[in-house]
């Protein structure tokens, strides 16, 4: 166990600011897409998963020319989930709309194994190395010095969600998202185009799920076919911290449990992080129902 | 009639297991008894865990922890202490139950995901343990070596063996389940999964239903686990992972959530259709995925799963009656009036005399079994300085009232005057931000709705809650079980107590029906009912529980004149009848002037005004709050 000096707790700090806003992605686009559509997307691991082996594969024809292809990289990610949420939104969620509830869940746990080993029948279901060109190095934050690529990632997980805001609360699509969000009932009595925010926010949600993907490739340098099923995990864990229906929630419940996993590993114990992790979010959720950050909404009676 | 269906089900379901005994002998072969094992093994943990997904409505997404937590005892208790299958299965139901009662009671009142989570989260921590924790579990290397299945008689050494064993389990997992969902605990948990809020109302104690069930959900895991670790001699933590409640949760959804037979044939489907896909090698999980997608796109209720009203499948043409004022009005049969088979009210008095008469077996008619009158001069009910405010908005402000024994109150006031808000303090539904409640003597401020209920104080909704996927005989027994109070033990043996409280139970539910004129439509789906019959139901259901005081809300709302006219003579027959007090929230003042003994007008959360119903309309406040201006 390294002894607690500044230096070393930024350095921790950062790593849970890195992972944690990989979370924080991955929560914000599970947060949107239950927002709207009331059902919960099982497979939103599986699209982190899917788009950052696509982008592998496409890696080799973006120039390696530093910040340019780390952008190439995440506009591709952006993409490819985007195409991706549509998919799974026209193809499992539209059908199953007036369905049970679990119909969906079940559908998307097919889709999650149809995926899984899929890719793990075309590449392997070995590790794949994940290389970019940029960010590298360190660069030094008062007594230490940490890696660019957690600060980059860091900061694409806090820009991002922020550009999503203001769309949300700007633009005429934005409103109506957030209005089918609270009532999808009188949402589209009110005129809103139900079916068309329904897609929109399976897009943005999935290439939310696309970026972290990528991130997260870029963070441990590795993608493999099953690396999914812990951002699904995590992703759902920040959400129920953030309070489910609360997206300035998931980013911080997000950001919260990637510290708090980075602190449990260096001053507690890297075997048990999980197991403590789990448990205190049993007594989180015992404690204060309504997550975290999020404040119980009265229900109408 | 339904005696022809009983008999048609009990000869398939003799069939079925006459098959499942047969079958091994007829095929000798160990590969196959070796997935005949698996398949029924597999089936007894989504029997088990369909009574909470199915029958609770609660995503159970860590049912394959309280399996591990089975296995990993009965094989402690086998390699430590040689103690024999008969008793590390027991010790891992005690187990599993235990953790699950443990965990769930803090966590039970939370709704949907947040649970999910909860149940994900127990899930991962007994993996985590069983992973780590070297020196008990040996970790991923696995704990070998655990004693086969021995019954002091008899040792269950080969597949075959174990197959039988394991379809003993599943025959007894399956009546206990069905022994629960039967009963009147059943209906209490199924009521809560169909409405939460409704089911508190009554005083149905929603979480300790809900753990019960959990607990004996978790105990049948645990004898699962049991067996899985004597019948497979060696336990580690892979068969329960995430991965295993995951595919639990498909075969419980394939197969038809809620049903009987249903976790069964999704266990088989889902256990065999890989070990049919062999062939495809790599593939095959291609292809199992892809078909779990495509059975649900198919059958989004599952292959067994019911009627689609039960799970609230919309179909062109089938959707429900939604109580929305404005469209229903026309169309509606009144709340007193003769629904399409009953008697009317007045008709209905003499048909609960006759009942009485005809059904004098059981000594105090329960229905009609009047409370002891609460002390006179005593208020039932007094709320002091009531006051609630919500993210910054003052609903209600410094609001104090009493209600008489025996009295009805009227609440009135503009839209927004923060009636309904009073209401749900009352009954618990909110809490107060300041101010105390008194029931009965009782200091039930912060009570939850649940207890509020059992203490004599029950409330109807302003939208009606009834539980849809019940009948309307349900309804009123969901309700009517909570006095019973029925244990565990009793449910699953039928003990004596137990069937002399069913039979209490059906006479009392045919003398409430039979009363309201309900019985021509008891065994209707209460959410097929027309508008005024459901509300009708709802006040029975809240009835039945032998309340005090009850709290109704806008009872009248989309009701014509004479309808409404037909409540209010309804209001005071069972106020009569059951000498109750009754808090009336209600926009029909004709209905309000009619029944009630006294008025309170509200506005902006503050009381404005309070008397006899004819003084109050004339006071000056009123008269402003209603008609703006200064008048």
């Amino acid at each position: 166990m390294a002894a607690v000096t500044l230096p070393v707790l930024i350095d921790q700090l950062v790593s849970g600011l890195a992972i944690g806003g990989v979370y924080a992605l991955v929560a914000l686009g599970f947060a949107l897409i239950f927002g709207v559509l009331r059902a919960a997307q099982f497979a939103h691991g599986e699209v982190y998963m899917v788009v950052a082996f696509l982008v592998l594969a496409v890696l080799p024809w973006f120039p390696a020319l530093g910040a340019l292809q780390f952008l190439l990289v995440i506009v591709a990610a952006a993409v490819f989930g985007a195409i991706a949420g549509m998919l799974i939104e026209r193809g499992v969620f539209r059908p199953l709309a007036d369905a049970p509830h679990i119909a969906p869940i079940i559908s998307t746990i097919g889709l999650m194994i149809l995926l899984q080993n899929l890719v793990a029948y075309l590449k392997g279901s070995e590790l794949h190395r994940f290389a970019l060109a940029w960010p590298q190095g360190n660069v030094p934050v008062g007594p230490a010095s940490v890696p660019v690529l957690k600060l980059v990632i860091f900061g694409t997980a806090l820009v991002i969600p922020a550009l999503l805001q203001v769309a949300l609360a700007r633009t005429q699509l934005g409103r109506a998202i957030r209005a089918t969000a609270i009532d999808a009932e009188t949402a589209r009595l009110m005129g809103v185009n139900t079916a068309r925010t329904s897609l929109v926010a399976f897009a943005i949600g999935s290439a939310l799920a696309g970026i972290a993907g990528v991130l997260v490739g870029a963070l441990y340098g590795v993608v493999y076919s099953t690396m999914g099923v812990t951002a699904l995990v995590k992703g759902y864990a920040a959400t129920i911290i953030g309070g489910v229906g609360n997206l300035v929630g998931a980013v911080a419940g997000g950001l919260l449990l990637g510290i708090f996993e980075v602190f449990v590993a260096s001053y507690v114990s890297p075997r048990w992080t999980d197991a403590i992790v789990y448990t205190l979010l049993i007594v989180l959720l015992a404690l204060r129902p309504q997550g975290l950050v999020g404040r119980a909404i009265p229900e109408k009676l | 009639m339904r005696s022809g269906i009983y008999r048609t089900q009990h000869a398939l379901t003799a069939a079925v297991i006459a098959m499942a005994v047969i079958a091994p002998l007829v095929i000798a072969d160990a590969y196959i008894h070796r997935l005949m094992a698996t398949v029924v093994l597999a089936a007894v943990l989504a029997v088990s865990m369909n009574l909470v997904l199915g029958y609770g409505g609660l995503l159970a997404l860590g049912h394959a922890g309280f399996y591990g937590i089975g296995a990993y005892t009965a094989a402690l208790l086998s390699l430590h202490l040689g103690a024999p299958f008969l008793v590390t299965a027991l010790a891992a139901a005690a187990a599993a139950a235990l953790v699950a009662w443990l965990v769930a009671r803090p966590i039970l009142h939370l709704r949907g995901h947040y649970f999910a989570m909860a149940m994900l989260a127990i899930g991962e921590i007994v993996v985590q343990v069983a992973y780590n924790w070297d020196s008990v579990t040996r970790g991923a290397s696995g704990l070998p070596g655990i004693s086969q299945p021995d019954l002091i008689v008899w040792t269950a050494v080969t597949h075959r063996d174990n197959y039988y064993l394991a379809l003993v389990l599943l025959l007894v997992a399956m009546l206990a389940v069905r022994r629960f969902v039967a009963s009147p605990l059943g209906l209490g948990l199924i009521a809560a999964r169909d409405d939460d809020q409704g089911a508190a109302s009554v005083g149905i104690g929603v979480a300790q239903t809900r753990t019960l069930a959990l607990a004996l959900a978790a105990g049948i895991a645990g004898v699962a686990g049991a067996l899985y670790a004597h019948y497979i001699t060696f336990v580690s933590v892979e068969p329960f992972q995430l991965e295993q409640t995951i595919a639990l949760l498909a075969m419980v959804a394939v197969g038809g959530m809620g049903t009987t037979w249903g976790p069964v044939v999704g266990a088989a489907l889902l256990t065999l259709l890989p070990e049919v896909l062999r062939d495809f090698a790599e593939l095959r999980m291609v292809i199992y995925g892809a078909l779990l997608m495509l059975v649900v796109w198919l059958r989004p209720q599952g292959l067994l799963g019911r009627g689609p009203s039960r799970w609230g499948l919309k179909l062109p043409g089938r959707t429900r009656p939604e109580p929305s004022a404005a469209s229903d009005a026309p169309a509606l049969a009144s709340v007193v009036a003769a629904p399409v088979s009953g008697p009317a009210l007045d008709g209905a008095a003499t048909e609960a005399a006759t009942a009485t008469d005809v059904a004098p077996a059981r000594a105090a008619p329960t229905v009609l079994t009047v409370p002891e009158p609460a002390p006179t001069g005593v208020p039932l009910l007094r709320v002091e300085h009531l006051t609630k405010d919500f993210a910054g908005l003052r609903a209600v402000s410094d609001v104090s009232l009493e209600v008489a024994p025996g009295e009805i109150v009227g609440l009135i006031g503009p839209n927004g005057a923060g009636k309904s808000t009073i209401i749900n303090l009352i009954s618990g539904a909110h809490r107060p931000t300041s101010g105390r409640i008194w029931f009965n003597g009782q200091d039930i401020t912060n009570s939850e709705t649940s207890r509020v209920a059992r203490a004599g104080l029950v409330r109807t909704f302003q939208h009606i809650r009834l539980f849809r996927s019940l009948t309307v005989r349900q309804n009123v027994e969901a309700a009517y079980q909570v006095r019973l109070g029925l244990s565990l033990l009793s449910v699953m043996t039928r003990s004596r107590r137990y069937r002399e409280a069913m039979e209490e139970m059906r006479v009392a539910v045919d003398e409430a029906l039979a009363l309201f004129g309900l019985e021509g439509v008891q065994h209707q789906l209460a959410g097929t009912l027309s508008y005024g019959d459901q509300r009708r139901v709802e006040i029975v259901r809240a009835l039945v529980t032998q309340p005090r005081l009850l709290l109704l809300d806008e009872p009248a709302a989309g009701m014509n004149e004479a309808e409404s006219a037909e409540l209010a003579q309804f209001l005071r027959e069972i106020r009569q009848r059951h000498s109750l007090s009754i808090i009336l929230v209600e926009h029909h003042l004709d209905v309000v002037m009619e029944v009630c003994d006294r008025l309170i007008v509200l506005d902006h959360g503050t009381v404005i005004a309070s008397g006899r119903p004819d003084e109050v309309v004339r006071h000056p406040e009123v008269l402003r709050a209603y008609l703006g201006g200064s008048a």
